[in-house]
């Protein structure tokens, strides 16, 4: 084999093996950016399915509260005039009873009305995120179980979009739910401000606490905060000893969904 | 036995080990388990090609039959890869190219000459298969890294290995003289197929749980 046999064997090697490395390397760049556009694409698809199944949700809780509105709450009123039209001249003795069962169908009526207000979303839509909130701390400090000190920054106000309002509106009524049922909490903190683009929501209680270790992850309160969490794309800790209350800190992005 | 001998045989050695153990644990992806048959399959031919030439000066039967594996191989590999109309093709060439090779080996090469006809198709063909993969993983990318992707890992060192062989093809076929340095490339191109074969198939393994 002659010397420039050799060398056309070696140009033409190292220009395919040169062309080779090219070509793999240009695989490897076009493969990421149809990756990255693909996760792109599916990030989109999971945020339309996430926002049509908060829709689903909230037309749900809509219809519950209309039919609490107008056929229980309607019921209870009728049950209530009926109950004041009744002739008690000849019953002294079921007076006071009569009463009472007045008054227990009166507060019926109106918790049943409270219910279905905050049940329904499309408040948020009618009078903004705040005063709801607002309504929701006047009505566990009405209860006399709980007293709530709630804080908002103002600024925050029109910051938080319809969508994430409703969720987190959701959660913090999540929250007091879980402090009412299990806490035995007699106060409690509310706080909303903004950190570094964030909307910061801190939740404080002085219940009994509870083992984090044991309280499963899919409990239902503990996993319906989270999953709403995840929703608006937000993150949750929840921090908790037998004992010493509760601390929930939800920071939830300002500016993008 | 030369050193680079000892050294490209314990590299089998070792991987095919690994990956039989792993095939009994139930832990390799049966297209991957494929790779470890043929590892294993190659490291029993090259001591008994050893052995042969040793016993009877010439061991090139054994080549010949490692190249049909190899189609082989690269037949139930890719086949299981693609689906459809695509699968197909692929089994279709696969089947052309072994027939091929049984006919050249038979008829035209014989089996006292090492199989350099059977090698430049297999590299057509591996290369070819390589190529129509890459292309599907353009088509289809998942979320999985690049890197930890095993088919990513052998059609880059099919590439390699099958550019390399095919392009020795000159020397191989005797109308040249060998150069010394495209047998340390062959040699290399070998070592680098079985790691990179290796690196699937530990990619490929499930996780323990």
């Amino acid at each position: 084999m002659t010397g420039t046999n050799t060398t056309f064997f070696l140009i033409v090697g190292t220009l395919t093996f040169s062309l080779l490395i090219v070509f793999i390397v240009y695989f490897v760049l076009l493969y990421r950016k149809m990756q990255m556009s693909m996760l792109l694409e599916q990030e989109k698809m999971r945020q339309a399915l996430l926002k049509a199944e908060i829709e689903v949700r909230e037309q749900t809780l809509m219809q519950v509260s209309q039919e609490l509105h107008d056929n229980l709450g309607q019921l209870t009123s009728l049950i209530s005039i009926n109950l004041k039209m009744l002739d008690l001249s000849n019953c002294e003795r079921d007076k006071a009873r009569i009463s009472e069962i007045q008054g227990l169908v009166s507060q019926l009526t109106h918790d049943i009305k409270n219910l279905s207000y905050s049940l329904n979303g499309e408040r948020v839509n009618q009078f903004g995120w705040s005063p709801l909130i607002e309504r929701e701390v006047e009505r566990m400090n009405r209860s006399g179980l709980v007293s709530i000190n709630y804080s908002l920054t103002p600024s925050l106000i029109s910051k938080v979009s319809t969508d994430k309002a409703l969720t987190l509106f959701r959660i913090i009524q999540e929250l007091f739910n879980n402090t009412l049922r299990h806490s035995k909490a007699t106060i409690c903190t509310l706080h909303l401000d903004e950190k570094k683009q964030q909307l910061h929501l801190q939740y404080t209680d002085n219940g009994q606490g509870f083992d984090p270790r044991q309280v499963s992850s899919s409990s239902n309160g503990h996993y319906s905060i989270k999953k709403r969490c995840h929703d608006i794309s937000a993150t949750i800790t929840i921090d908790s000893q037998p004992g010493n209350g509760i601390l929930v800190d939800i920071y939830m992005p300002l500016t993008k969904l | 036995m030369t050193a680079r001998f000892v050294v490209y045989l314990g590299l089998l050695l070792v991987i095919s080990s690994a990956g039989l153990f792993w095939v009994r644990q139930h832990k390799v992806a049966s297209p991957f388990s494929v790779l470890v048959a043929f590892i294993t399959l190659v490291f029993l031919g090259e001591i008994i090609a050893k052995l042969m030439a040793l016993q009877y000066r010439y061991n090139a039967p054994i080549y010949h039959i490692i190249s049909w594996c190899h189609v082989g191989t690269l037949c139930l590999l890719y086949s299981k890869q693609f689906k459809g109309s695509r699968k197909k093709i692929i089994l279709s060439l696969s089947l052309f190219t072994l027939l091929c090779c049984i006919i050249i080996s038979t008829f035209w090469n014989g089996f006292t000459r090492f199989p350099i006809t059977n090698l430049a198709l297999l590299s057509i063909l591996g290369i070819g298969f390589a190529l129509f993969h890459f292309l599907q993983m353009l088509q289809h990318p998942t979320s999985t890294p690049l890197l930890s992707e095993p088919m990513f890992w052998i059609n880059t060192i099919h590439l390699i290995f099958f550019g390399v062989t095919f392009f020795s093809w000159p020397f191989l076929s005797g109308y040249f003289e060998m150069p010394k340095w495209d047998v340390y490339l062959l040699y290399f191109a070998n070592i680098l197929l079985y790691s990179g074969y290796f690196r699937a198939i530990y990619l490929s393994k499930t996780p323990a749980k």
